[in-house]
């Protein structure tokens, strides 16, 4: 669907924000965990799906994007910076590995399912989806799928994310 | 309502630079980092009201929401099963690696599992922040993650998936695979 007029471009945004304002609202008041994030990628995909048209601009994104860090930086402390230094290089190699297990994925797709090998491997890498999808393109991935797959894996563990871990998290042995 | 006011102007400074020297994850990181250099240079410990979190959340929520419409939908429906597996396979290999280092100790449940689940580094930012884990180790998590991605991953991804392409082409089009 087009929106040719301005005007509508804005009615179009303001629905979406109405839309994960009252779901991320109804999170928080419902004590769902993370219930604000989920409630409003559901209340957004509502709108969304009710109405098909153009995604939120960027600067929304931006915008929450910056308050989310500023909120993060305000929990800064001298101590942190000792933990992340000596945090430095386990979660090396805990990226490392994640990589490697997405390059254990991208040849069962190649081998299992037929995928062209730039298709799996760029669909199957654990990185920004903004920048995977730009780089995709230029080794002659198939973008669309790639985009594809990586909205669907931040959309599941944002939606599925919070409740499942909260859950593992009071089956944690020290909990 | 002063404190409120210069913690978010400098955020959105720290914001604008990190997005204009275009790092990864930069308007967060930028915002991070100055109100982090703010908080451990001052001598007063600065506080905001945490629903602008919370309005941080909503509004990272509602992007990622009207991003997902029917056309994300059926692309994916076209490959769903490889796609499928594609999903999980990256999620359970998170969660595995995640609780690895939760048990090993190195930091709480939560915040390993968060800060070594492969989603959106805003994302799981947001969730983390709400249930408890610590924001900033998330966050730095993530960071290490994108630029291993970004900077580390395209020296041989890039070259592994050229020459995969020319050697689709040399089968599909005969004597088509060139080597340029």
């Amino acid at each position: 669907m087009r929106f040719p007029i301005e005007g509508e471009r804005t009615g179009r945004n303001l629905t979406l924000l109405a839309g994960a304002f009252a779901g991320g609202i109804a999170g928080e008041l419902l004590r769902v965990p993370a219930g604000a994030v989920l409630g409003a990628v559901l209340g957004a995909l509502a709108v969304n799906l009710g109405r098909p048209g153009p995604r939120l601009p960027r600067p929304f994104r931006e915008v929450g994007k910056v308050l989310l860090g500023t909120v993060v930086g305000l929990s800064f402390a001298p101590e942190l910076l000792g933990t992340v230094a000596q945090l430095l290089l386990p979660v090396s190699i805990g990226i490392l590995l994640l990589i490697l297990a997405g390059l254990g994925v991208a040849l069962l797709l190649h081998h299992g399912f037929g995928w062209d090998m730039p298709t799996a491997l760029y669909a199957s890498t654990p990185g920004g989806l903004s920048e995977l999808a730009l780089t995709s393109e230029e080794v002659g991935a198939r973008a669309h799928v790639v985009i594809a797959v990586h909205t669907v894996r931040v959309v599941t563990i944002v939606l599925l994310g919070p409740p499942a871990l909260t859950l593992l998290i009071g089956l944690w042995p020290e909990a | 309502m002063t404190d409120t006011l210069l913690v978010l102007a400098i955020g959105a400074v720290g914001g604008l630079v990190g997005g204009a020297v275009r790092m990864p994850g930069g308007s967060m990181l930028g915002a991070m980092a100055a109100v982090g250099i703010l908080q451990l240079t001052s001598s007063v410990r600065f506080e905001i009201a945490p629903q602008w979190a919370v309005l941080g959340q909503i509004l990272v929520g509602a992007v990622i929401g009207s991003t997902l419409d029917r056309h994300m939908i059926a692309s994916f429906r076209s490959v769903l099963v490889p796609g499928a597996v594609a999903v999980a396979s990256t999620l359970l290999a998170g969660i595995l690696i995640g609780s690895a280092f939760a048990i090993l100790g190195f930091a709480d449940p939560l915040t390993s599992l968060f800060g070594l689940a492969p989603g959106g580094m805003a994302e799981m930012t947001a969730a983390a922040i709400s249930l408890g884990a610590s924001g900033p180790l998330v966050a730095s998590m993530h960071v290490l993650r994108v630029v291993a991605v970004i900077v580390v991953l395209p020296m041989f991804l890039r070259p592994a998936a050229r020459r995969a392409l020319k050697r689709q082409e040399g089968h599909e089009i005969p004597g088509g695979g060139r080597d340029d």
